[in-house]
């Protein structure tokens, strides 16, 4: 009877131990999903942007760029040649033509769509060719058609967010954008907001756009917050190997692919350290993050330890802008290293930059096939 | 109970039987953890909690709770508290939580808190047990910060590094106090000079 008594209690004792971790559990789920998902969207974009060898819009093919206003007139030219970027033209918009375009786009739109703000229809041109002078090209299915097709012949079409980016003021006291591209199912990731446009086509919201892209017009800084679409297309390649690269997200601006950001988890010290690297078009790191990791507080965890005044972990900024070939530590036997050891992380920093070149090589091997067999 | 019964075990904790500093208890996660300040406040404030609410349940259910089965019994109920800790810790305060690591979960073995479910919470009520409980906790993390802060300022050259008041002290630390050896090398100094203390007061 004693023995009966003492199991019932325990097994009541674990029974509402076991409510509550589930209750409490089941509360923070979806904060603890969302705060996973938000760092994974914004390292996907971080990488890609980081200071030296990132992205940015001089990275684009040399040409001549226009974009074009739902009016149809110019509202910037500018070329891009050796990654410099001039502007010949650059029209800033009134506030009264703000609201008469909104006015004019919610008629068109009618009534009986439920959105609170304006509808913008960015166009592709090039060399003085448009599409449609008079008309937007939302809306039909046709339309859309015209759009893709048109895109597909003048690859260099205007990156159609350069639209928003240049006309903040007319967007800003908007709380949504539509945005339609070409009818083609694509993500779009801007500041924290991560917007999926398919058939839902929502939504974000736009601050200091404006001067970002100025400034790196006057090649003053380099525009941080970004503009990026991220293809949905995800390339699963299955491999028994470690340094596996499972999905890798392609980043277009327009049509041209501009970089390619991938996760990681690489066995450590402690545990696999989640980690997202993100790879420019020259095949150069322009960025890692590290997501998730256990390693040892004060020693290998101070691969996430961030200085005063920096945005970054100053250990993972060591990886901007390098080749494969210069992805070692800098100790005496690598002189052609260029990341630096974490006193007493030996392992932690060995384990990862080793991970990190390995799947970068895989990841250009992959590339290659992937190209070649395409061509 | 009296009032000065409730103050005495309240400031009990603090250094007469300070868990680190006097009965040299919950060992692992002060070597661990008090690389920085900040982690080691942290760390504290995590502890306490479970401390105060393992305590509260355990001197709730002191009688019913079987003498054979009562180390399993507070296990499962200390591991609850340190479950709901971690899982909250890792929504609202995702950076600590990614500092201290695996020091979290580990709060389960921390022997200040089953030492106290046992010596003193299963023997006294409930309110007693939380002072208790509050008691030892502050003095836990008054222990850790102390070492934390020695520790930061000699192994790192920092002072509240991980928050957004930040001080560079020096540029060239000694490395040796961030590791092991500087944990058990601060903790002596400091419990020597406590003895040292309460030697005079006689």
């Amino acid at each position: 009877m004693d023995s009966f008594k003492m199991v019932m209690t325990l097994f009541l004792f674990c029974f509402i131990a076991a409510l509550l971790m589930a209750y409490v559990d089941k509360k923070t789920y979806p904060v603890r999903m969302k705060l996973n998902y938000e760092n994974e969207m914004r390292a996907r974009k971080e990488v890609l942007f980081m200071k030296d060898g990132g992205l940015n819009i001089g990275n684009f093919p040399a040409s001549k760029y226009v974009s074009v206003l739902e009016s149809g007139k110019n509202e910037a030219e500018f070329t891009v040649r050796n990654g410099e970027i001039e502007f010949k033209k650059l029209i800033v918009i009134g506030k009264d033509y703000i609201k008469a375009n909104i006015e004019h786009l919610k008629k068109q739109k009618g009534e009986n769509k439920e959105y609170s703000d304006a509808f913008v229809v960015l166009r592709s041109f090039n060399e003085n060719k448009l599409i449609n002078k008079n008309d937007t090209i939302h809306g039909t299915e046709d339309e859309m058609k015209r759009g893709a097709a048109f895109i597909k012949k003048n690859p260099k079409f205007v990156p159609t967010l350069i639209n928003i980016l240049l006309h903040p003021v007319k967007y800003k006291e908007l709380d949504a954008i539509e945005i339609l591209i070409a009818g083609k199912k694509q993500q779009i990731l801007l500041d924290s907001k991560t917007v999926k446009i398919g058939k839902t086509d929502i939504i974000f919201k736009i601050e200091d756009g404006l001067a970002s892209f100025l400034q790196l017009a006057d090649k003053k800084a380099i525009p941080g917050q970004a503009y990026k679409l991220f293809s949905d297309e995800e390339l699963t390649v299955n491999d028994l190997n470690e340094y596996t690269i499972n999905k890798y997200f392609v980043a277009y601006y327009g049509e041209n692919p501009i970089g390619t950001v991938y996760k990681i988890a690489p066995n450590c010290f402690a545990d696999k350290v989640v980690t997202v690297i993100g790879i420019n078009s020259q095949n150069v790191v322009s960025g890692i993050k590290v997501l998730q990791q256990t390693e040892t507080p004060g020693l290998g965890a101070r691969i996430l330890e961030v200085k005063r005044g920096d945005s970054e972990s100053w250990w993972q900024s060591k990886f901007h802008g390098l080749k494969p070939s210069e992805l070692y530590l800098n100790n005496k036997d690598e002189k052609k290293g260029r990341i630096d050891v974490i006193t007493a992380a030996t392992i932690t920093s060995r384990m990862l930059t080793s991970a990190i070149r390995k799947s970068v090589d895989k990841y250009i091997a992959l590339k290659e096939t992937i190209d070649g067999g395409k061509n | 109970m009296s009032k000065k019964t409730y103050s005495k075990t309240f400031f009990a904790g603090f250094i007469k039987e300070n868990p680190v500093l006097a009965l040299a208890l919950g060992l692992c996660p002060t070597l661990a953890v008090t690389t920085s300040l900040y982690n080691a406040i942290g760390m504290g404030i995590a502890a306490t909690f479970v401390l105060v609410c393992s305590n509260a349940v355990i001197s709730l259910f002191r009688k019913i709770i079987p003498e054979k089965i009562r180390i399993p019994i507070f296990i499962v109920v200390i591991a609850t508290f340190v479950t709901i800790v971690d899982l909250s810790m890792s929504a609202f305060l995702p950076e600590l939580h990614a500092q201290l690591g695996i020091f979290v979960p580990l709060i389960v073995v921390n022997c200040v808190i089953l030492g106290r479910a046992e010596a003193f919470a299963s023997k006294n009520g409930i309110i007693i047990s939380i002072i208790d409980g509050l008691g030892m906790g502050i003095g836990f993390t008054l222990a850790l910060s102390l070492i934390g802060i020695i520790r930061e300022l000699f192994g790192n050259g920092t002072l509240f590094s991980g928050t957004p008041m930040m001080i560079e002290v020096f540029s060239k630390p000694a490395m040796a106090m961030i590791f092991a050896p500087g944990a058990f090398i601060t903790m002596g100094f400091i419990m020597a000079f406590i003895a040292s203390r309460e030697k005079k007061e006689g």
